[in-house]
């Protein structure tokens, strides 16, 4: 029975060592990568933010953790926190961090001078390179900022720097919906047209330039291109521009187009 | 010896089980996570899953027409009421949790300056907000797998010398 009861505690004794062992093993001295990989797939959680201090302590150099742990917080709209992070992280390397940071203050924060800066001094830093800041042309994302800002003439040379680098068919569609919408702030309706046109080019189901070309046909006096144009929008706005996380500036939704249909009666 | 091993088991135990439920915390309760407070909150809202509120993004929840239509229903209001914070300049982010029937509490507030730092707002200003913010009545819940969820969401406030300029 002693016998028993001995090989009972020493099983046991064991199995309590190695869980600790290995939860030690987990949380210190796992290779870093894989910690990193670990902790960036349990976002938002207090383990992932633990594991991301430990590594901050190990490695203070390492740059990607301060990104990845910035992302939870800017999701979460704790945005004082993500942007310390993330300024630590452009800090140890600006040429990795500055595009998600100018990114992250476009499309979170609509910080649009702060983000054009970003994209600037990113640039600068990778001279005979066009930079992609989280997948997006740099020039279409600057685009967007003077959007933002109402400069119109600023925004038209950005996007149409973005196309003439990635040429017609392949840039982003969206940079002659702006295109279009720019120019018909500026009242130049009918460049405006044509802009539209270049976006149905690429693909016929793009609701933004149907929307854009009926409000240019309203101004024009032609209610029945508008008409067309609008019915057109409404009937492709499953195919819009969005995303899960924000808005785009330049959005549009099914009731503006019904409304704009209503205006139009 | 037969101490030995009594102190072991003993000492591994504890450290064993205290560890693995530590753990087990960490993983399960995340970051900036809202609790009733009876000292803040005016109501509790009435949570379908307490233990596992999830993110707007990945349940898909939002405002019916979207961001654009909670623009369009308060700026106007905002404007109309002349709501100002001085010459501040900034966003106010207004976290909530929309439960899994539509309906809206748990208020918390976020601010930064122009330099993305922490700073506060007025306190009148930002209760005249929150209270705009509970009115809006449209909230969509859409079901995953038949089964609807409480999350969370929120709305920046951009101000510009004083004013809000935007709503996103």
């Amino acid at each position: 029975m002693k016998l028993f009861f001995k090989i009972l505690k020493i099983l046991f004794s064991t199995i309590f060592l190695l869980i600790i062992i290995g939860i030690a093993y987990l949380l210190f001295f796992m290779p870093k990568e894989e910690r990193f990989k670990m902790a960036g797939n349990m976002q938002g959680s207090l383990l992932s933010q633990t594991m991301f201090e430990i590594l901050k302590s190990q490695y203070p150099d390492y740059s990607d953790v301060y990104f990845e742990q910035s992302v939870a917080f800017n999701k979460y709209g704790n945005h004082a926190r993500g942007f310390e992070l993330l300024d630590q992280a452009v800090e140890l390397d600006p040429e990795m961090h500055l595009g998600y940071r100018g990114y992250m203050k476009l499309r979170f924060l609509r910080d649009f001078n702060g983000a054009l800066k970003d994209f600037n001094r990113l640039d600068s830093l990778t001279p005979n390179f066009v930079d992609a800041p989280w997948g997006e042309g740099i020039d279409f994302l600057r685009g967007e900022c003077y959007f933002g800002k109402k400069d119109y003439p600023k925004a038209i040379e950005m996007f149409n720097r973005n196309i003439e680098h990635h040429k017609e068919d392949w840039a982003d569609i969206h940079s002659f919906v702006y295109l279009g919408l720019c120019e018909y702030e500026l009242g130049n309706y009918e460049k405006a047209i044509s802009e539209f046109k270049r976006a149905l080019k690429q693909s016929e189901y793009t609701p933004e330039s149907y929307f854009g070309m009926a409000k240019v046909y309203q101004k024009l006096g032609e209610i029945e291109k508008a008409n067309e144009n609008i019915s057109k929008a409404e009937k492709f706005i499953h195919y819009k521009r969005e995303n899960e996380y924000n808005e785009y500036l330049s959005e549009i939704y099914l009731w503006e187009l019904l409304d704009f249909k209503q205006q139009l009666k | 010896m037969k101490n030995f091993w009594n102190i072991l088991l003993i000492s591994t135990g504890i450290l064993a089980i205290g560890i693995y439920f530590t753990s087990d915390y960490l993983a399960t309760n995340g970051i900036e996570e809202i609790q009733f407070d009876e000292s803040t909150d005016e109501i509790a809202l009435e949570l379908c899953n307490e233990d596992r509120i999830l993110q707007y993004y990945t349940v898909s929840t939002g405002y019916n027409g979207g961001k654009k239509a909670i623009k369009k229903k308060l700026l106007p209001i905002i404007e109309k009421d002349k709501l100002s914070f001085g010459t501040k300049n900034g966003n106010i982010t207004i976290r909530f949790v929309v439960n899994c029937n539509g309906e809206i509490g748990l208020f918390r507030v976020k601010s930064i300056d122009e330099n993305l730092q922490e700073t506060d707002f007025a306190q009148s200003g930002i209760a005249s907000l929150i209270s705009l913010v509970s009115q809006l009545d449209e909230w969509k819940v859409k079901p995953m797998k038949e089964k609807k969820f409480d999350s969370y969401y929120f709305i920046n406030f951009k101000v510009r010398n004083g004013h809000v300029t935007d709503i996103f």
